[in-house]
């Protein structure tokens, strides 16, 4: 058998039941003890749930709701609200124009010319001397090891290897419009110029 | 004028035509019932008269929209029923607000504790103590005598959902009645 749910008793209690569904829950009921416990106990509820009162309040509310409903109005007025903050900064825009320096007729410039007399150019000591030496020589120390590390750099990332020596020195008497350089000496290039003048000398004594 | 025989419709097309004096014949006509709900859902009358205010405020701003998809009251409850909840929220949230749910006695509320109304003092504290939800249904289908299908319009919530909060709530205030017999 398949009991009643609380809520149909509840229903049932409140006369929220239409006839027939009503009629249909009071047949179970008849044969059904433990719902008509459960029913008697949710009817306890309900009666006692009616012992609370609540005295009728002698309160007016119309005078609270008028007020509350005026005041809405009053605050959203927006034409209003703007007149009153346009009317507050031209009183701000006015006070502001108001306020008017002084002139002053005072000639600086004899207060400046003593000071610079008195103070006169700031003098460099030799401990500032060399300490500005100092500075210097980091700076380009820092300068050309910043450039040779880069240099490096570029020149790794761009793939250019130093030429081997005979290549170097093709490119070399390339570059001078020569056949190829002289042979190495210890001296140089003396040592071609010494043999390009003695080439001259018997061309011209055959 | 004499709005006696308006039906709150009405009054509300009145409203919202600007007549002010019918927003006045709505409270004095729905005032007793708005205040009972609402004095029933948080336990004290200041804040009752509270929400009470705000529900014809707001009744009056909503005139211009309103259009009459069901009774009046069920739309006036509503209003009422989730202001109420509002108001339980911010009390929860800062207990200073509502406080706990008495008011300070008055010559009625210390007659009213005497023996005789020893257990309408109970049953007050039993539904406050109710969590909000239940509380306002309980309150909608007991004293307000709606239908599960009245309360599931006013508060929002689906029938069966009413249906679950009336059992669970019935079921706390029998526990508790057990333990207060027992006593």
């Amino acid at each position: 058998m398949n009991h009643l749910s609380d809520d149909r008793l509840i229903a049932l209690i409140n006369s929220g039941l239409s006839g027939e569904e009503r009629r249909r829950v009071e047949e179970h009921l008849a044969g059904c003890e433990g719902d008509r416990l459960r029913r008697d106990a949710l009817r306890e509820v309900w009666s006692i749930l009616g012992e609370w009162d609540v005295p009728a309040r002698r309160t007016d509310l119309w005078p609270r709701v008028e007020t509350a409903v005026g005041r809405l109005e009053g605050r959203i007025d927006m034409s209003e609200f703007t007149r009153r903050r346009g009317d507050a900064l031209h009183e701000v825009w006015s006070a502001l124009e108001t306020w008017e320096l002084p002139e002053r007729r005072r000639d600086l410039w004899p207060e400046v010319e003593g000071a610079v007399r008195r103070e006169g150019r700031p003098q460099v000591t030799g401990r500032r001397w060399a300490w500005c030496v100092l500075r210097t020589a980091v700076a380009v120390l820092l300068a050309v090891a910043v450039g040779h590390t880069l240099g490096r750099w570029v020149g790794s990332r761009t793939g250019t290897a130093p030429l081997p020596d005979a290549d170097l020195e093709r490119v070399v008497a390339e570059s001078l419009y020569l056949h190829s350089l002289a042979t190495r000496t210890p001296s140089g290039l003396a040592e071609a110029v010494l043999n390009a003048d003695r080439a001259a000398e018997e061309e011209v004594s055959p | 004028m004499g709005f006696e025989d308006w039906e709150d419709v009405e009054l509300m097309a009145s409203v919202a035509s600007g007549e002010i004096s019918a927003l006045g014949e709505l409270v004095q006509r729905h005032q007793d019932k708005v205040l009972g709900l609402a004095y029933r859902m948080l336990g004290r009358w200041e804040a009752a008269e509270d929400v009470a205010q705000d529900t014809f405020v707001r009744v009056y701003q909503a005139a211009p929209t309103y259009r009459p998809q069901a009774r009046f009251t069920t739309w006036l409850y509503r209003i009422v029923t989730n202001l109420c909840l509002d108001a339980r929220r911010r009390a929860d949230r800062s207990p200073v607000t509502l406080g706990p749910t008495s008011d300070i006695p008055t010559p009625e509320t210390a007659a009213a504790s005497t023996e005789a109304n020893e257990r309408a003092q109970w049953v007050r504290r039993a539904v406050q103590d109710l969590p909000a939800r239940q509380r306002a249904v309980l309150v909608l289908h007991r004293y307000q005598r709606l239908s599960y299908a009245e309360v599931a319009e006013v508060t929002g919530w689906s029938e069966s959902a009413v249906e679950s909060l009336l059992v669970r709530a019935y079921a706390a205030l029998r526990r508790r009645l057990t333990k207060f017999q027992e006593k």
